[in-house]
């Protein structure tokens, strides 16, 4: 039921992750209305006060803006979103030298394989 | 709440005991009608007395055990789940399952009149003529002192058995507080208060009816209050439902 | 609000102490997970809080109120058991639920039992054993009670049953009201949790937020546990 999670950090900061990377991409797109936090609690399977916490984090972060009234909205700035996309890309950049360093290439075989994968596909 | 709780009492124990009783009533007009065509008068009066007899001893067991399994599954059982959890007070718990008892059980008389009757009138013979004849003559008979030496009677006799109820409910409830053998120590605390309200009933005292006798209407009402209200400490401060 | 308050709880069952000083408090709007092995005493705080068991010693407040007739009005308990009687029809359970319960939302079992395939007329022991539970956690969670205290509702149950008891709970929920759940499922439950208690042989031996475990620990709600109670 739900979403999956994994068991090492709080839920919260899973569900901030993937709702990042639904901003990131345009899964929600900019100016796009938010689920209501029951419903989204129901989708994803966890308590409300967790997504509660997540939307907070999130309009924090300043990429989502409340309207007491009408509810949750992704940022209409684009400047955000593609910041947003920057972090998001430079974290998983960083997790692909992390990973490729463990298996002993360095950063020039890293760079080379990057570019032969991407002409492959 | 309490009225609330009478209605679902009474219909819990209607749904088994209407049956019972339509199954009485019908029993005795069968069998009466049977007695009546198969055998001379003199011996369908004897039988159909017999069957009346066996009727009553049967339908009134039936419900006294009824009655008792009301109290036992619906407060003590898995039903005491659902009970207990509803926003009602444990005195009116106790007090709807004593109030259905005596009304049922006062149905129960009503049948067993209604069965008289009818064996009465198919088995026996007895035209209703005759019978309302018969009343006529002799009701002007009675005078109002034995009208109120058959009323203290009939009053006596329905707090006795009210006493006995409660008696009932109270060893049900002190077989609860054993995790085992309950059955047990019920008997055996059955027997103990037995003993002990003997112990305590004046022998002096003769009854004949007389308004004055008033200890033994009161012995009856005392001994129910302390039933009931130990039943009500059982069942409020001890109830451990498995 | 503090829909539950012990100071010093205690229950005894002859020399065995089945809850052993309990200090609690569980405030509204959480859903709050009553966790330990069989026999720690989740059973028993439950039933005190549900006025079935009368405590040794201690205090309890069932929203600032001691257990009685009038807090069972606001208190909805999910026993761990068969406990509907056999015999009465699942429309007739709603009725007598409606009589009894002023915060009983009618509309809503009946809704919800109709979801589930189920007729109103159908007697409650021709049902299987999976719907007779979902009945009873309907009957239950049309309640609008500030305290649910819901004893195993998923355990003996299969995985479908067991999603749809947790979306029913999810989607009941009251920022007025706390729901308790008490299980030894925990990785089922974990995410719904906002809090979790641990009981240890009738002790409270933690209550955090999950989220501050799962920080403080690096492990789940679960794996934590398992370290806790290690045997």
């Amino acid at each position: 039921m739900g979403w999956n999670f994994n068991d090492s950090s709080p839920i919260y900061q899973q569900l901030c992750g993937i709702l990042k990377s639904r901003i990131a991409s345009g899964q929600y797109a900019p100016g796009e209305k938010l689920p209501p936090v029951r419903d989204l609690a129901l989708e994803a399977g966890v308590n409300p006060n967790t997504v509660q916490r997540a939307y907070a984090e999130l309009e924090r972060d300043q990429l989502v803006n409340a309207d007491r009234t009408s509810g949750r909205f992704v940022t209409a700035d684009g400047e955000k979103i593609k910041t947003l996309r920057a972090i998001l890309s430079s974290g998983y950049i960083e997790e692909l030298f992390e990973r490729l360093h463990g298996l002993g290439l360095s950063d020039e075989e890293i760079r080379a394989a990057v570019n032969e994968w991407g002409y492959l596909k | 709440m309490l009225g609330k709780l009478l209605k679902y009492d009474f219909k819990s124990i209607g749904r088994s005991m209407f049956p019972v009783y339509l199954l009485t009533v019908a029993l005795s007009v069968i069998l009466s009608v049977m007695v009546r065509m198969r055998v001379d008068y003199s011996k369908a009066f004897t039988a159909a007395l017999i069957l009346f007899v066996s009727l009553v001893v049967g339908s009134t067991i039936g419900t006294v055990v009824l009655l008792n399994q009301r109290f036992t599954r619906g407060l003590l059982g898995n039903e005491g789940y659902l009970y207990f959890a509803l926003p009602v007070r444990t005195s009116s718990h106790i007090a709807s399952k004593l109030l259905n008892a005596i009304i049922w059980g006062l149905l129960q008389v009503v049948v067993v009149g209604v069965c008289a009757a009818l064996m009465g009138v198919i088995a026996g013979e007895i035209g209703f003529k005759e019978l309302i004849e018969a009343v006529r003559e002799v009701f002007p008979r009675i005078d109002s002192e034995t009208w109120l030496r058959l009323f203290n009677a009939l009053l006596l006799m329905f707090l006795e058995i009210v006493a006995i109820v409660c008696f009932v409910y109270l060893c049900d409830s002190i077989g609860h507080l054993f995790s085992s053998h309950k059955r047990l120590w019920t008997v055996i605390f059955g027997i103990a208060i037995i003993v002990v309200r003997g112990k305590l009933t004046p022998r002096s005292l003769s009854f004949s009816g007389r308004a004055e006798e008033i200890w033994w209407y009161l012995l009856p009402v005392i001994f129910s209050a302390v039933y009931l209200g130990v039943t009500w400490f059982i069942l409020d401060r001890r109830l451990n439902l498995e | 609000m503090t829909t539950l308050k012990c100071e010093g709880l205690t229950k005894n069952y002859g020399p065995v102490k089945a809850l052993d000083s309990i200090d609690l408090s569980v405030e509204s709007g959480r859903i709050v997970g009553l966790l330990g092995p069989n026999g720690s005493g989740k059973t028993t705080l439950i039933k005190i809080a549900s006025r079935l068991l009368v405590p040794s010693a201690g205090r309890i407040e069932i929203c600032g109120k001691a257990p009685s007739a009038e807090t069972k009005a606001e208190v909805a308990y999910l026993p761990d058991r068969d406990y509907l009687p056999g015999w009465m029809k699942v429309s007739e359970l709603i009725g007598m639920y409606a009589d009894f319960f002023k915060d009983f939302d009618r509309e809503r079992a009946e809704r919800m039992t109709a979801s589930l395939g189920l007729d109103g007329n159908m007697l409650l022991r021709k049902l299987s054993k999976g719907n007779k539970e979902k009945v009873q956690l309907i009957l239950t969670m049309s309640r609008r009670a500030k305290l649910y205290l819901l004893d195993e509702p998923i355990a003996g149950v299969d995985p479908a049953a067991r999603d749809y008891i947790l979306d029913t709970i999810l989607s009941n929920y009251d920022e007025e009201a706390t729901v308790l759940i008490s299980t030894h499922l925990i990785s089922d439950v974990e995410k719904v949790l906002d809090e979790a208690i641990f009981l240890k042989q009738g002790k409270v031996v933690l209550h955090k937020p999950v989220d501050d475990v799962r920080q403080e620990t690096g492990m789940s709600l679960d794996g934590y546990f398992r370290e806790v109670f290690r045997c």
